[in-house]
């Protein structure tokens, strides 16, 4: 069965995309968006993958296409995930 | 005056990250690209060569912008030549200029164009012309002028600072026939693709990203009329099998003359582009603008 991912584990998903590319003491949180992290398009679409690896079902890529902040982001997997059967998101 | 560096935001690759590209040298684009040196999508029918193909390319372009038989005609991103030969050659034009960030293209694209073309080492950002021109025709070129990493809103921004440039050099009524590589609507994009588009971003084609069809109508918005648009995916997998045809056919020349590492590099390129125009992850979009 699908499961939800918290907050942190995308963060830390986020970290391990960009790599060297953000320093290790800039702030990973939800009102982060995705245009101050620096995240291209592909580097997204990695993290997707990632995601997905994490909660165990394929998603939809297009319902990701307009997030902005990494909160948002982890609100849409966790709707996703919840409507392919998985259990309701953990509270953070 | 609007230049590059005086004006905020985006104008367009770095004449550095461009001849990285088209400096790997004529020699080496000759053994692959088809006699005219054209490099960008061809417009196929039944039975074309590719020389025909791409002629026929450059003739749809020219008609398209009503360039045939033009007083002044602007080519931005000429390359080597192709369409300022045939414009002044082939379609009565009286002046074609030719801008190109490349200095090798250049000298190529002036020698072949005589005396009625005038290239020039010249960003569109940077171009004044002394008259306006009758049509302005750009091919292949678009894909430079945003940076990967940019948003929407700064993609839309640097677009709109070429059509509004555009504007400015064209005569009422002008037409503006543009061809780019867009973002195809499929964006399930499995590992290998995503591998490859990054390859390409970080070693082909740097400082560049390629627009949403609807970036561009937004661009071109109150500056311009769309009068056409169409979708030739299939087209450039075509093109870019016969490329990758051709230069694994002059392998051995062409590592003689790039080394091995850039002829596998470009061998990843192409092959990988085939497939993502025909799994609709890239568009090829010809379009033909008016201006009002
Ligand atoms: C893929 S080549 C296409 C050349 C040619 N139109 C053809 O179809 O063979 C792209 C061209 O755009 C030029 N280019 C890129 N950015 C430009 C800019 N800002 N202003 C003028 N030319 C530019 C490059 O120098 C190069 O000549």
């Amino acid at each position: 069965m699908p499961q939800p991912i918290a907050e942190g584990d995308v963060a830390a998903i986020v970290r391990a995309q960009l790599g060297a590319k953000l320093p290790p003491e800039a702030p990973v949180t939800a009102g982060s968006t995705l245009k101050e992290l620096g995240l291209s398009s592909l580097d997204l679409t990695e993290i997707y993958f990632a995601i997905e690896e994490r909660v165990g079902t394929e998603l939809d890529p297009t319902a990701a296409a307009d997030v902005k902040t990494l909160g948002e982001l982890v609100a849409v997997v966790n709707a996703l995930v919840a409507k392919a059967g998985g259990t309701a998101p953990a509270r953070a | 005056m609007s230049t590059a560096e005086a004006t905020p935001g985006y104008a367009g690759a770095s004449a550095a990250a461009i001849g990285r590209h088209y400096d790997l040298g004529n020699d080496f684009y000759r053994l692959w690209l088809d006699p005219t040196m054209t490099y960008s999508c061809a417009l196929w029918e039944e039975g074309d060569t590719l020389e025909q193909a791409q002629v026929r390319k450059l003739d749809h372009l020219v008609e398209g912008a009503r360039a045939g038989g033009a007083r002044r005609v602007l080519d931005v991103g000429c390359g080597w030549g192709s369409l300022l030969e045939r414009l002044v050659g082939v379609h009565g034009v009286e002046r074609a200029v030719g801008l190109t960030l490349s200095e090798e293209q250049a000298k190529t694209a002036a020698a072949r164009g005589g005396s009625r073309c005038d290239v020039r080492v010249e960003s569109w950002a940077d171009h004044e012309a002394d008259e306006p021109y009758d049509a302005i025709i750009s091919i292949g070129a678009f894909e430079h002028f945003a940076r990967y990493g940019l948003d929407r809103d700064e993609r839309v921004e640097a677009y709109r600072r070429f059509f509004r440039s555009c504007h400015e050099q064209l005569a009422p009524g002008g037409r503006l026939a543009l061809q780019t590589n867009a973002k195809g609507s499929n964006v399930r994009l499995d590992r290998q693709t995503v591998r490859d588009l990054r390859f390409i971003i970080e070693t082909i084609f740097t400082e560049s990203e390629l627009p949403w069809l609807s970036e561009i109508t937004a661009a071109a918005e109150r500056s311009f009329e769309v009068v056409s648009v169409r979708n030739d995916a299939e087209h450039y997998a075509l093109t870019c099998r016969e490329w990758l045809g051709r230069l694994v056919a002059n392998r051995e020349a062409a590592v003689e003359l790039v080394g091995e590492q850039a002829v596998a590099d470009y061998e990843r390129y192409l092959s990988a582009t085939v497939g993502h125009f025909e799994r609709r992850h890239l568009a090829l979009l010809r379009l033909v603008l008016e201006r009002v």
